[in-house]
């Protein structure tokens, strides 16, 4: 009997690539053993509701919707930013942007307290030809560890604004 | 050859390959995986680098770190909190400014033909879609600004 060769194959077998929905990245997330819920986003009347799959950190807020062709992954820095920090922020948004790949950061008035910022990380996938679920885990897992670093990178600029405790912190 | 259904790694031939399914030609350096266009006048480089791939478009402007001023980086930061599709950032690293406008992708999983086609299309057209965008806000930001030095100018005269 002939030997038999397998071509060599992913550690885990994927699927073929479709359409990209909240379900399908809360099986993912479930999978990783992620907390995470699945909330209505409100829309203007007359538009069909989209659904966001919102997870975190006890530093950051994320939250993946789909956006036409687009799987976004948005988040939200913890720390509370004045407008008198606005210059130090520009510079710290600005060298993260020139020197790491991903994600965006980005900041903007927050929408909770006036004369407050909030710094934002955002990436995005085209979705356009859909996603194989080993695609969907390569963006979600390889975004939620960049929003991470990135905000990591953040604290060590903005210490004093840490006002919380990391529970998992080796240290 | 694979199918359009088959997911695959990505090389740098391959973007050049689909890039000419959109009538551009790349110019593919070998050996270091990365390829260039000039697309409607500014230079495009593609590049693999092992887990992601990136589209990106560079303007040399006239400006440098020492004019200390802070439009390019203000107007890069307003135009990634609306996403035209890629981001902006200002590269200040050598002597002019360089408004640079990239978008990333993860191709850790392999994409397949027409995912790359798509990825990229999109890509090239957010990344030179960003950089008008750039071009704008930092126009109307500089036009604001001399709408209250002017004012602040009349006060004093006043």
């Amino acid at each position: 009997m002939g030997q038999v060769t397998n071509p060599p194959s992913s550690p885990i077998p994927d699927t073929p690539v479709a359409p990209v929905t909240p379900e399908r990245l809360a099986e993912l997330l479930e999978a990783e053993g992620l907390q995470y819920r699945l909330e209505s986003a409100p829309v203007p009347d007359g538009e069909a509701s989209t659904v966001v799959v919102r997870t975190g950190f006890i530093n950051a807020a994320i939250a993946f919707s789909l956006d036409g062709d687009r799987l976004i992954c948005d988040s939200m820095w913890r720390g509370e930013v004045t407008k008198a920090d606005a210059p130090k922020v520009l510079g710290i948004v600005s060298e993260w942007n020139q020197s790491q790949y991903m994600p965006t950061l980005r900041f903007f008035e927050s929408s909770v307290g006036e004369g407050h910022l909030t710094i934002s990380a955002h990436r995005q996938v085209n979705t356009a030809e859909g996603l194989s679920r080993n695609q969907i885990g390569a963006f979600v897992m390889s975004s939620l560890d960049g929003v991470l670093r990135a905000y990591d990178w953040v604290e060590k600029q903005l210490p004093e604004l840490v006002t919380w405790e990391d529970p998992h912190n080796e240290q | 050859m694979s199918s359009n259904t088959d997911i695959t790694p990505v090389t740098i031939q391959r973007v050049a390959d689909a890039m000419s399914g959109f009538d551009v030609q790349l110019d593919v350096h070998e050996g270091n995986d990365v390829a260039s266009a000039n697309l409607n006048g500014l230079p495009v480089t593609f590049a693999v680098l092992g887990s992601v791939a990136l589209v990106r478009a560079d303007t040399v402007t006239e400006q440098t770190l020492a004019d200390a001023d802070p439009t390019l980086y203000l107007a890069s930061n307003q135009v990634n909190c609306v996403s035209f599709g890629a981001r902006a950032s200002v590269m200040d690293r050598g002597e002019n400014l360089i408004v640079r406008t990239e978008r990333e992708f993860s191709i850790a999983a392999g994409l397949t033909d027409a995912q790359l086609s798509a990825t990229l299309r999109d890509a090239v057209d957010a990344v030179l879609a960003t950089q008008d965008g750039v071009k704008v806000a930092a126009e109307e930001l500089a036009e604001l600004r001399a709408a209250v030095e002017k004012q602040l100018d009349e006060h004093q005269n006043s």
